[in-house]
């Protein structure tokens, strides 16, 4: 891991020789600063816009509220309340949710029980096995929706003969298809973390007359937390924010479709009420940036891991 | 239709708990939520368990040793063959049939995808972003990696940067189109990039619509969300450098842009190399942001947008599919090498 190493402004080490005044360091630094600018700005602008009364933002740019400070939370309750007017955005939220944490939970269980299998339990073609779920990480999930789609509407038929009866469950089309496209980098992530564990722990409990499901509960997943957070983290985000998915196998059922979903549409058919459209936006990231604000630290473990050799 | 033919009795549960009754009611959507979710990761673990369990009660020690892999690493190996592997050879045979998949037509969808001026369009926009996407955001991702290095909350500077990475691409989408709204000259601006187009002087600009610069502005919303990604993983990679290697061509009197080009490059080689890999992976699949912003209008289509609108809107499935295989053939290069970085990895 690379926690333990620490930043070159810390060590005291200046690799590009930038004396502390010279015209390359002060360059240097505008450069980080208008790029945090115009990293920063855009979501304040869209905060701000999100606060200020109907009028104001219709026809003022948000700059303005500095100059005529007119805030109201009035855009929150009314994208939230699911009358017509509104945006029904809380149902919407819930829904997020509905897809989110299962399609989370699952593709963790399933590849828990894998990484222990890939790393600890010896059976043939273990590692050609490993291999080939791992090279599916890049396949895209564009290439699986028509066939997808038509299983799981009309069934899987050979010949005229139904084999595999349509679900008509929305919700466990979709949980089912992230799980799947979740999976390949799951099981890479939390068999190399598993398999890295010191194996005497592994020996030891094997001594004690443990068998695998006893080592896999009692010693293996305990201390392969680091792991599952950090892919805990990742799926969630990605499944909270995806739309591909959700407009494919979902659409715009109001019982089931998530935020995303009716942000697209809402900026479709309501995109004049800025005011509205922004509130609905910021709602649908303040979780994802809570999450991510307070465990960033294992989201970007995850992220570092394989990609950077120490 | 079909309500008792499942092929799960999770998927009755799912319906039961979550499926068409049409109630309103805040508690009743939270109960619902969250029922939905117990069922879910409920039902998983009880096929773990229970398998485990018969196979532990019946079978004798020595076999129920030789099956218990096949527990933990089937459900993996069946969930990714049903989903993944098998509709995407699905998908390539659809390819070569008619739009209602009844006749066969050979390449036909494919000629039409390669030759016709619309589609090629979208291929150009692809490439186009390919291009300047990963080039755009690994350049700036790498600059701020080595400022936050350099300064004193370098973990502040990089989190700044890093913060898109948690936003949807709908959201980054619905806030940059407030960053380019565009309104007649005669009134306020609403647009902060308008603004200053109009402070200074010049005419208010539709970002969305001017071709082709209309491209970029759909780029920046992805340079914006992804560099970041480029950003943290650079910054861990040049800690990873060891001071005495850089010391060493310090001490040589090496200049600065030597030491970077020279000496940290190459030792960050096989990241840099991952992190192009994964940008190039995803900005091929862009979709969500010109579905927000453009929806492919004005010259801004790109493949998966015209996949989604053949498949789905036009009901066209042989064309989706075979933009569907155009995109996976132009991610297998990438899969390939990929998978080299990654066995690269194991030894």
């Amino acid at each position: 891991m690379t926690a333990r190493v620490r930043p070159w402004s810390r060590l005291k080490i200046n690799p590009l020789g930038l004396k502390p005044r010279s015209v390359g360091s002060i360059l240097l630094r505008v450069v980080i600063v208008l790029i945090a600018l115009v990293w920063l700005l855009p979501t304040i602008g869209l905060l701000i816009t999100s606060l200020r009364p109907e009028i104001d933002a219709k026809f003022t740019g948000w700059w303005n509220v500095f100059t005529n400070p007119n805030l109201t939370f009035d855009n929150y309750a009314e994208v939230l309340q699911s009358t017509r007017s509104g945006f029904g955005l809380s149902r919407a939220f819930l829904n997020s949710l509905a897809i989110a944490i299962p399609a989370t939970l699952i593709p963790l269980t399933i590849a828990s029980f894998a990484g222990y299998g890939f790393s600890w339990m010896t059976f043939k073609g273990r590692d050609k096995l490993f291999i080939s779920v791992v090279a599916l990480v890049i396949v895209p999930g564009h290439i699986a929706l028509i066939p997808l789609l038509s299983a799981f509407t009309q069934g899987v038929h050979v010949g005229s003969f139904l084999v595999i009866p349509p679900t008509n469950s929305p919700l466990f089309n979709l949980w089912i298809v992230h799980t799947a496209y979740g999976l390949p980098l799951a099981t890479y992530m939390l068999r190399n973390f598993m398999a890295s564990l010191p194996s005497e722990l592994v020996a030891a409990a094997r001594v004690d007359g443990a068998d695998d499901p006893a080592i896999f509960r009692r010693v293996v997943l305990p201390l392969s937390v680091p792991a599952i957070a950090s892919f805990a983290i990742f799926q969630f985000l990605w499944v909270f924010n995806d739309f591909l998915g959700a407009t494919v196998f979902i659409g715009l059922d109001p019982d089931t479709s998530p935020i995303t979903v009716r942000l697209v549409d809402l900026a479709g058919s309501r995109g004049e009420d800025r005011h509205l459209l922004s509130a609905g936006a910021f709602l649908s990231m303040a979780l994802p940036l809570l999450v991510f604000l307070s465990l960033q630290r294992y989201f970007i473990r995850g992220l570092t891991a394989g990609a950077v050799k120490d | 239709m079909g309500r008792f033919r499942r092929p799960l009795v999770l998927g009755l549960y799912v319906d039961c708990c979550c499926g068409n009754r049409n109630k309103g009611g805040a508690v009743d959507a939270v109960l619902r939520t969250g029922l939905a979710s117990l069922v879910g990761v409920g039902g998983t673990l009880v096929v773990f368990v229970g398998a485990l369990w018969v196979v532990g009660k019946t079978l004798p020690p020595r076999v129920a040793q030789r099956v218990r892999p096949w527990i933990f690493v089937g459900p993996l190996l069946v969930v990714v063959t049903l989903m993944i592997v098998i509709p995407a050879i699905r998908t390539i045979y659809l390819s070569l049939f008619d739009a209602r998949s009844e006749f066969f037509v050979g390449l036909a969808n494919f000629r039409w995808a390669l030759t016709t001026d619309e589609s090629l369009v979208v291929l150009r926009n692809n490439i186009a972003w390919v291009i300047i996407v990963a080039s755009v955001t690994m350049t700036i991702g790498m600059t701020v990696a080595v400022g936050s290095e350099l300064s004193s909350r370098p973990r502040l500077v990089r989190s700044v940067v890093f913060m898109p990475m948690a936003i949807s691409a709908v959201g980054a989408s619905l806030i940059w189109s407030g960053i380019y709204a565009f309104k007649p000259v005669s009134v306020p601006q609403i647009g902060l990039l308008n603004q200053f187009i109009v402070t200074l002087g010049g005419d208010p600009q539709a970002f969305f619509v001017n071709k082709p610069w209309n491209n970029l502005a759909l780029m920046w919303i992805m340079i914006w969300a992804w560099t970041g990604f480029s950003t943290v993983i650079f910054a861990a990679a040049l800690r990873s450098v060891p001071p005495d290697h850089i010391e060493a061509g310090q001490i040589d009197g090496a200049n600065g842009r030597h030491i970077f080009f020279s000496i940290i490059l190459p030792y960050i080689r096989r990241t840099v190399i991952v992190v192009l890999v994964a940008t190039v992976a995803s900005v091929l699949k862009v979709f969500d942001i010109i579905r927000v912003s453009t929806n492919g209008q004005f010259e801004t289509n790109v493949v998966a947008n015209e996949l989604i609108n053949q498949a789905f809107r036009l009901r066209d499935t042989g064309r989706g599919s075979a933009l569907a295989v155009i995109l996976f053939l132009l991610i297998v290069p990438v899969m390939v090498f990929n998978a080299r970085e990654f066995r690269g990895g194991e030894t």
